[in-house]
Parts: structure tokens; sequence; C-alpha cells
């Protein structure tokens, strides 16, 4: 060991480092094989207990069996992730048979103590259980956590309260869903649609109605989703409230019914372009054929996303043909106005 | 000062400088590691998107340009048509292809001249015609005169319809839950501006229609080296500076963008090579000079493939022309050094850049000559020479394996024990000259920057022996 008895202080300092390095290096790739052996243990204990329990619960839909395989403690969430699934595929009173061999099993029990663990996927796994057991003892817990920081956990747990009692949800979960902007808008909407329309529109309408004004337009999308008889009256309502640029383009956008053509046609010369815009959109779906007029003049609008959409708005008017449009845009003066026309004809012979 | 003076203190210097780099990667490999931990932990149990609720998500431009790709453009395209998204355009942009590009587009797809009434936002070459494909809607092409990548991604820009825009190369090769991945960013945080994947090396793994359907290794060592260099380069090199919101590199192969952010900032510069890194480089300038609340995330999921050069000559250039880029962003933002709202970007993640990216090749390579040059005229000991060599290639060496480990906490892309084997043997062999290697090349690079050359598209010679046709 002549390098660990030099007196050079560079050399002692390389030898040293280059020590601890290839005892670190030797460490790592153990721990890698380790890990990668470990992936491959469990995999094959997950196909093994996949195996005896798939026909477990497919026999059940039957008749339960009185005797149900013990679970080891490593194997709950595995169990958990295959008892969601089917349940969720699962219509009528199929679900009632799951739910059986769920509390025989002490699925009930262990939901409890997975709930309070770290690891997301086990918390996942449980709350989604208790929810689709529609389970009412677990609500405080499942409560908090809704307002977990982790997006899929509060998600999956608003679903869950959904579930267990959706009236009683609504007042705690609309003013989380106008506060989480990390809830992915979709996911989102797609829980709602697990509650009653009457239930979620009456919620939404209150919400809209007396949130802050930053939380109205992703509130109004959610809305315009459910596609709730009132909307109209509501939106109305809310742009009188409040009148600015981002409410009244939100309620623009979502605007369905002809009733609401008069603030349409008011907002066609408002001073934000992407309320424009979404005038003109509107126009194109509920505007009569006079309101073809109107949409001329959009087309020299000094935005192209308004002539873009005044053309698009112009093409879906009742009786506009082809030809029409042709003859429309024969008359244009304006260059913008023509070259925009020429595009919507194009696309409108493509399509 | 006498001879051995500078000897010792050019030796202490060179082992200082490798040992300091090696243990800023080894913190940034720290991050990573906190960071993919949480980031599995979050996104690895979502599920896919809604296809009903289509009208919520963000609607994406695919901008993907092409020069003289006549041999892959149509099952590039193919690919992307199948991606699964709710709402998404394609716009191949053809850059004055000197070959059949725009013939075999225009055959593929059944394309139409399209009177688009084009909008000019940021100045580019001439558009020469506009096309549109009379059996997929959401597919355009446009043909210009040729003006470099960076040109064509800002026509491509300038045609596009959606908030955010998503650049490709024309030859990668994507997963279907691609676009739904990496524009999570945008979703979770509403000032992202913009958001890279993690590229992976395709040699070796088998392709179809194209998508990736098998993964393995490639028999070639070049290639090899390259899986090595990329784990590193993608599992800590960027994941380590994304929570820090300090992430300096976005891949031309697949990045999605805030496309009014960036028309605000100019577009894509058409005079540097780099035209990928220069933009993000460029973004964090401006938008910390204005003081206005933004992020760059990275998303560490594998979700694009790309073919790795075989072949020394065509490395050789790849690496010429990175370095040159890096060299032509880092100096054209040159004040975002230490600037007074530079944050992490500016105090950090630049002048770590700097000094070990950038100027790098130069202390690597002058290190090596000069503790050979040393060795052999005696001037220091076998023991220096054979201490130094432990520490520069076992400290890279303990960096490649840091991300195996990453890797094997995360995605296990390598299905087999037996690739971890070879890829161990290969982080050890890549340090016994190929490391060095591509400094003598990063280093040409440097030069050919400092000489001012004209850049110009990088051609690559395509084997794409692992792709099937489907």
């Amino acid at each position: 060991m002549e390098f660990a008895t030099s007196s050079d202080p560079i050399v002692n300092l390389a030898f040293w480092t280059g020590i601890a390095v290839i005892f670190i290096i030797i460490f790592m790739v153990l721990y890698v094989l380790a890990l990668r052996y470990m992936l491959i243990r469990d995999e094959r204990r997950r196909k093994l207990f996949m195996d005896t329990w798939r026909p477990i619960l497919i026999r059940s839909l039957e008749s339960i069996p009185d005797v149900l395989p013990s679970v080891k403690k490593k194997d709950w969430p595995v169990l958990f992730n295959l008892w969601n699934h089917f349940h969720e595929s699962l219509r009528g009173s199929a679900k009632d048979s799951l739910n059986e061999v769920a509390r025989k099993a002490g699925m009930l029990e262990v939901a409890d103590r997975l709930l309070k663990k770290s690891k997301v996927k086990s918390r996942l796994a449980a709350i989604t259980t208790l929810g689709l057991l529609r389970e009412k003892s677990a609500w405080d817990e499942i409560k908090n956590a809704a307002v977990d920081d982790h997006p899929s956990v509060s998600l999956a747990a608003m679903k869950a309260l959904i579930r267990i009692d959706e009236e009683r949800a609504m007042p705690f979960i609309i003013p989380l869903i106008s506060a989480r902007t990390d809830w992915p808008p979709a996911r989102v909407a797609s829980i709602l649609h697990e509650a009653s329309p009457h239930v979620i529109c009456a919620a939404l309408a209150n919400a809209i109605l007396h949130s802050p004004a930053p939380y109205i337009p992703r509130l109004i999308r959610y809305f315009e989703t459910i596609a709730c008889d009132s909307s109209t009256v509501v939106l109305r309502q809310v742009i009188e409230k409040f009148p600015s640029d981002t409410v009244i383009a939100a309620c623009l956008h979502a605007f369905k019914s002809p009733d609401a053509l008069d603030i349409v046609r008011k907002n066609l010369t408002h001073s934000a372009w992407h309320v424009r815009v979404q005038a003109v959109r509107a126009l194109g779906r509920m505007g009569l054929i006079y309101d073809k007029y109107i949409l001329i003049t959009m087309l020299c609008d000094q935005q192209w996303w308004v002539r873009y959409r005044a053309a698009q708005a112009l093409s879906s008017l009742p009786s506009i043909s082809t030809a029409a449009l042709e003859k429309i845009k024969d008359e244009q003066t304006d260059r913008y106005a023509k070259d925009i026309l020429v595009q919507v004809i194009a696309e409108k012979k493509m399509a | 000062m006498t001879l051995s003076d500078i000897i010792l203190m050019s030796q202490w210097f060179f082992l200082l400088y490798f040992i300091g780099m090696n243990l800023g990667y080894i913190l940034l490999n720290v991050m990573s590691f906190f960071t993919l931990t949480r980031y599995m932990q979050e996104h690895g149990t979502e599920e896919g998107l809604s296809q009903e609720y289509a009208d919520l998500q963000l609607p994406i431009s695919v901008l993907s340009p092409a020069y003289n790709e006549e041999a892959t453009v149509a099952a590039s395209i193919r690919s992307l048509l199948q991606l699964n998204y709710p709402e998404y355009e394609i716009i191949v942009i053809n850059d004055g292809s000197k070959d059949k590009t725009l013939e075999v587009l225009i055959q593929e797809f059944s394309l139409a001249p399209f009177p688009e009434a084009y909008r000019v936002r940021l100045q580019t070459k001439p558009v020469k015609t506009i096309y549109q494909s009379t059996v997929y809607p959401n597919l355009r092409v446009i043909d210009k005169e040729n003006g470099g990548k960076a040109d064509a991604l800002n026509v491509g820009i300038n045609s596009a319809r959606y908030p955010l825009f998503c650049c490709i190369d024309a030859d990668s090769i994507l997963q279907r839950d691609s676009l739904e991945k990496v524009v999570q960013p945008f979703l979770e945080d509403p000032t992202t501006v913009a958001s890279g994947g993690t590229v992976r090396i395709a040699n070796g793994c088998e392709v179809s229609g194209g998508f990736l359907v098998g993964r393995g290794l490639p028999s070639n060592p070049l290639a090899l080296f390259q899986i090595v260099e990329y784990m590193r380069a993608f599992l800590f090199g960027r994941l380590g500076w994304s929570p820090l919101n300090a992430l300096l590199i976005i891949s031309g192969a697949f990045g999605v963008f805030n496309k009014e952010k960036v028309i605000s900032v100019g577009g894509y510069l058409t005079n540097t090579i780099g035209e990928d890194m220069e933009l993000v480089v460029r973004l964090h300038r401006h938008l910390r000079q204005q003081g206005v609340p933004y992020r760059i995330t990275f998303v560490p999921d594998p979700i694009c493939w790309t073919e790795a050069p075989e072949d020394l000559k065509t490395l050789k250039s790849q690496r010429v022309r990175w370095q040159r880029g890096l060299a032509e962003s880092l100096a054209k933002n040159f004040d975002l050094l230490f600037s007074r709202k530079g944050g992490a970007v500016g105090w950090l993640a630049f002048p770590f850049m700097m000094i070990f990216e950038w100027l790098g090749p130069i202390i690597e390579v002058i290190g090596y000559a000069f503790m050979t040059v040393a060795f052999i005229f005696g001037m220091i000991s076998g023991q220096a020479m054979v201490a130094f060599l432990i520490v520069a290639m076992g400290l890279g060496v303990l960096l490649s394996v840091s991300a195996f480990l990453l890797e094997e906490i995360s995605f296990h892309i390598y299905p087999k024990p037996k690739h971890i084997l070879i890829l161990f043997l290969v982080a050890i062999a890549e340090n016994f000259g190929y490391r060095q290697l591509n400094s003598v090349w990063r280093l040409m690079g440097l030069y050919h920057w400092a000489r001012g050359k004209k850049g110009h598209w990088g051609e690559m010679t395509r084997k794409a022996s692992w792709q099937k046709t489907g």
C-alpha cells in the first residue's frame, strides 16, 4: 500500500477519494441488484396472489364462499386494487356480493389502517374501497384525505365522499374544487359526474354566485360540462355581479341557449379580444340568420382569432351555403376579411 | 515560482476541478433522488385523461420540422396521428428539403393546397405553400424556403392554432401517452411556460408502427455508451435542476411551450445551432428580468425515444454541434449570470453550466494532456498519475452507477438483470477512452464556436435497423 503511506498530500487525497468512490460504487451496484431481486420477487408473489383471488371474486358473484383464504400484510394493497377494479366494472346487485366478500375478508378494518399509512398507493386503494362500500363510518378520515396536498389522494377522497353521501359532500368539496388549481380539470369534471345532476347543479350555481371572482371562470367550466338546465339564468346573474373580462368570456363560452343572444351581441364590441372571440363563437352556435350581418362586420376585426371565429360562425349559421359564403367573400373590400373567408371556405369544402 | 511549484499547483487545480465537478453532479443526483421519489408517488398512480372531458384539456399544436427526411417522415407522422390526446393538431414544416420529403407527405397523407390566412407573428423565410390533409383534419404541412430548424419552428409557431406547442424531431419515437405526460405541469401549475420530457435511446429496442414495442440493448458499443450518457444527462443532469426552477435545457427532440410566452421573447433564434437550449435560457432571462412568476419543468417519464449515431463520424459531428449550441446559448444570454433577479438559474445553474459544461472540455483535455506529459517526462510520480486517473474515472463510474440507481427506483426501462450487468460494464468501459474522446470533440465544438462557423441542419446517418413497418 504505497499510496496509503505516501507523504504527498495530492496523492493521499486522490487515493482516499478513489477508495471511497470504489466502496460507494460497490454498495450502489449491490443495492441496484437487490432492488431488482425484490422487484422480481414481488411480481411473482403478486401474480400468485391474483391467481388465487381472481377466481374467488368471480365465483362470489354467484355465491359467497364460506371460507376465504387468509391475506398476508404485504398482499392487502393487491387485494384492494383487484377488488376495486372488479367493483368498478360491475353494475347493480352484483356489487352487493362483492361488498359482502370485502366485509368478510376484513377489508374494512384493514382500509382504516391503510388510510393512516404514508404510502400513497395504499391510501388510494383504501379510500377508493371505502367509497365503493359507501362506508359512512370512514367519513371523517376521508374528509381529512380530501384536503391532502397530494392531488391523487385528495381527488380520490373527493370521489369517495360523493359516493358515500353526495348532498353532505357538496358544501365541503365545492370550495375545494374552486381553490385546488393543481387538480386536473378533466379529472374533477369526471368526478363531479358521479353526483346526481340536480345536486351538483344547485351546488355549483350557488358557488358561482357566491365565490370570489378569480374562482368563477373555473367553476363556470364545470357548470358547462354538467349541462345544467338553469345555466343561462345563473350565468346572466354572474355577468351582472362580476363584469370582468375573464368572467364574461367564460360565460359566453358556456351559453348554449338563444335566450342569451342579447348578451352575446352586446359583447361583440368588447374591448378585450378574447371576449370578442367567445362572443362570435357563441353567435355561431346560437345565432339567427340575420346575425350574419353582424358577423360580416367582425371579419374585419384587428385580431386574427376574432376574424377566424367570425368566419367559422358565419359558415355555421343556418342556411349559409358555400355559395353564399363565396358571395360574401367577393363582396368584401377588406383584404383580411377576404383571406380568412378563403380559408374557412376551403376548410368547409374539405370537411 | 519554480517549475515544480507550477506543476504542483496544476496538479491541485486539475484534481480539485475533477472532484468539484463530480461533487456538483453528485449533489444534483441527490436532488434528483428526492424529486424522483416524490414524482413516482404522485404520478405513478394516475389514470389516463378522460376523453369525455376533452374540452377541459389544453389543446396542443405539435410542430415537426423536416429536412431531407423522405425515408422516415411518413412513419413518424403516422405515429403522431395515433397519440392519445383529446385535441391536438400536427404541423409538419418542410424546410426546403432537397429530397422527396414533400412528395412523400403529399402522397401518404393526401395533401391538398390550403389557402390559410397565415399570420406572420415571427419573421421567417417565405412560406411557399400550406397543405391540408384531406384524410386527417388535424394534419397540415407547410412547405417553406430553407432557413434552418429554428426558422422552420418559427413558421410552425406562426401557423399554430393552439396555446401550447410541442416541438419534436421528425425522427423521434413517442409513446402514445407522451403528450398527456408532458402537458401535466401546465395543468398542475398555470405559470408553467415550458416542460420537457426524458429522451432515451431507441437503438436495440423494437419499434413497430412508429411506437416502441420492445426494450433492449444495442450491440453497437457507441450506442451502448450513449445509453449510459443519456441516463446520466436526463435522470439527474436535468431532473436535479427542475425543482429549483433552474432547468437550462429542454431537448429539441421533445418539449412543450406556452406559445404566447415564446412569441413574446421573439421565438427561436435562427442564427444559433442550439436553438432549443437558447430558447430556454432566453425564457429564463426575460421572465426573470420582468419579474414574471414562471416555471420551466422537467418530466422524468421516458416518453421520447431517439436513434443514437452508431459511427464515430456522425457522433463526432453531433457532439461538436451540441457543444457549439451550448456555448452560443450561454454566450447570448450572458446577462443572466449573477444577475440581480437571476435566482437559482442565474446564481447556480448558469455558473455550473459555464464552468463544467461550457469551459469543461478545455480544462478536461488540458488536464489529461498535462498529467500524461508530466508523467512521461517524470515531473509527477506514477502514484500521482494513478491517483489522478482513479479520481477522474472512478467518479465518472460513480455518476453512471448512481444513474442506474435512479433508474431502478423509478422506471425499470431495461427489463432483464442481464441488461443491468451489461450497462454496469459499459459504465466502467466508457471512462477508458470514450469520455476523453467526447471531451476532445467538445473542445472542437468550442473552437468552431470561437471561429463563428455557420451552423446548419444536423444531418445524421440513420440506420433504423430496429424499425418494423406496421
